[in-house]
């Protein structure tokens, strides 16, 4: 969308000035409040729907289905709706979202392992059904609530298998190796690990000499240069980048100590963020 | 054969009549079987035989003498795109613009040639319906000096079935701040335009002459803000927070109504309360 020039110079007086005035009266740090459900989806082995009042939507599935283990488990997709399949910010979405899952050691390293031979394949899938700030935060908040409603069916040891088994039969060892499962849901065991948050992603704004945190579409068009951060283990990690927002009127790039404001905005905001989603279960 | 209901909602694919002495409108669609089925959620209204179903919410539907605020979207051979939130962009043909130069003035081949210089991509202006086709879009027309291009202030979209129409959509409200309320759910918040009396008072007493309208009609395509205070613009924001509420809670919206749930959202000295729902609810709870 294009803002007409007195918009825009309204805008970015208002953020620049002191006090930096937003157009819905949130202070610099401060993010939208959201509201989360989950489990919505029967089918799925752990889903979410996170709203914004602004009319925000996003729907998250996650599924998991037993493949030869590799090292690449997790697929990310995302589907926004009214856009073209040609767009390339759904893409391009879904390979940040997937690069952060990826580092998540917590998860690829362990839940999704079954034996030497065999992993769960994780499918995240993720509509966005209407936005009006870049997706990239609403996203990443209805993939912490769904990842952390996933659970999987529950192994079953080889020696409870055994007890099941016909010993007269003669195995082979591929045969061996096939993991068997508890086919009661109510066993089933938790992806994330206790104690352990999938990680939540924050875009930051940097505007003359001020940084603004969850910036709305219309602040981004007044903003030099926008950077996502990663908040994982209780600390900013990577991936931390610059976002696209296309050709706008006043681009440029983030100042470094500008950084370290954006930094600290994460720091305050992220923590309480996280409690509020993990109380909303 | 039975009677439509005029009272309920109808739902898309319901029945709504299955005599065929019945007319079909807008919102209807029949099938091999000759019955009256409705299009769209919506309620049933009926002009003699013509039946037609009005939806509930959806889409601007234009219609002549609407007040509305859009946004240029093309600047093409003789008239401008505009975008209003319809099914279709409106069109604003260069002769329904005042330009600067007084009313009476010629439309030549320049200005054709420098109609960017007028109005361009992404600007902003108020306008009203003059004529709508049979095909849902429509033509407008600024030819009054409360039209134009929209500054000092910013924009604010609810959905258009909130609006309510009234007599005048322009509205000077507590706080220094005027309120154009759009027919099409676009509402433009800006620095009131009250602050220059001495000039009213000379227009009031010898009417409009020739030099204050050129420089009235130069006002209309300025392209610059003026000197906007830190106070108005924190008005604009919490404005703007009670406008969404409204819209959150399917309040309609009018300019009585935007001063009562101002003065109901002072409590909050932080505008940013507004944007927590139990807030927003309990305002609105506190309206007549």
């Amino acid at each position: 969308m294009k803002l007409s020039n007195t918009e825009l110079e309204f805008l970015r007086t208002s953020l620049t000035g002191t006090p930096v005035i937003r157009p819905d009266s949130r202070h610099a740090g401060q993010l939208r409040p959201i509201e989360s459900e989950i489990d919505i989806l029967p089918m799925t082995y752990g889903s979410a729907r996170v709203r914004a009042p602004d009319g925000s939507d996003c729907i998250v599935g996650v599924k998991a289905k037993v493949v030869n283990r590799h090292d690449d488990l997790i697929d990310v997709s995302v589907d926004i709706a009214g856009l073209k399949d040609n767009d390339a910010l759904p893409n391009s979405l879904a390979l940040v979202l997937k690069q952060v899952l990826d580092s998540c050691p917590e998860i690829t390293n362990n839940a999704l392992i079954i034996n030497d031979k065999y992993g769960f394949n994780l499918s995240v899938d993720c509509v966005v059904l209407s936005y009006s700030s870049h997706p990239l935060v609403i996203l990443s908040a209805a993939i912490f609530q769904a990842l952390k409603s996933t659970h999987l069916p529950k192994q079953l040891d080889s020696l409870e298998m055994d007890e099941n088994m016909d010993l007269t039969k003669t195995k082979t060892a591929d045969e061996a190796e096939i993991p068997q499962f508890d086919d009661d849901w109510s066993q089933s065991v938790p992806l994330c690990p206790e104690g352990w948050t999938p990680p939540l992603l924050f875009i930051v704004s940097a505007i003359n000499n001020t940084v603004v945190i969850d910036p709305t579409i219309n602040e981004q068009l007044v903003a030099e240069a926008s950077m996502f951060f990663t908040w994982k283990n209780s600390k900013v990690s990577a991936p931390i980048e610059t976002l696209n927002t296309g050709s706008t009127p006043y681009l440029g790039a983030f100042a470094p100590e500008l950084l370290l404001e954006a930094y600290s905005l994460v720091e305050n905001c992220a923590p309480a963020l996280e409690q509020s989603l993990l109380s909303s279960e | 054969m039975e009677e439509p209901s005029f009272s309920g909602l109808f739902t898309p694919g319901e029945l709504i009549t299955d005599d065929p002495m019945w007319m079909r409108g807008h919102g209807t669609y029949t099938g091999q079987d000759r019955k009256t089925y409705s299009s769209v959620a919506g309620k049933l209204q009926r002009v003699n035989k013509l039946l037609t179903v009005k939806q509930l919410n959806g889409r601007y539907d234009p219609l002549v003498g609407d007040h509305i605020v859009g946004r240029i979207t093309e600047v093409g051979n003789r008239k401008w795109s505009v975008e209003l939130g319809a099914t279709q962009d409106a069109s604003l043909q260069l002769g329904s613009v005042n330009l600067p130069g007084g009313v009476l003035r010629r439309k030549s081949d320049d200005d054709e040639l420098n109609m960017r210089e007028f109005l361009k991509e992404g600007d902003l202006l108020n306008a009203e319906v003059q004529m709508v086709y049979q095909d849902g879009g429509c033509a407008l027309h600024t030819r009054s000096l409360r039209y134009g291009k929209l500054r000092n202030g910013m924009l604010c979209t609810v959905p258009p079935n909130l609006i309510l129409r009234q007599v005048t959509q322009s509205h000077d409200l507590e706080g220094g701040v005027e309120a154009i309320i759009g027919a099409n759910g676009y509402i433009w918040l800006r620095q009131s335009q009250g602050q220059k009396p001495e000039q009213q008072t000379t227009r009031k007493a010898n009417g409009l002459n020739r030099l204050e309208q050129d420089s009235d009609a130069a006002l209309i395509f300025k392209d610059t803000n003026d000197e906007i205070s830190i106070q108005t613009r924190q008005t604009i924001s919490r404005y703007y927070n009670c406008i969404q509420a409204l819209a959150d809670c399917e309040m309609m919206i009018f300019g009585s109504r935007l001063r009562e749930i101002y003065e109901a959202s002072l409590v909050y000295a932080d505008a940013a309360e507004l944007l927590k729902i139990e807030v927003k609810q309990d305002l609105c709870r506190q309206l007549k």
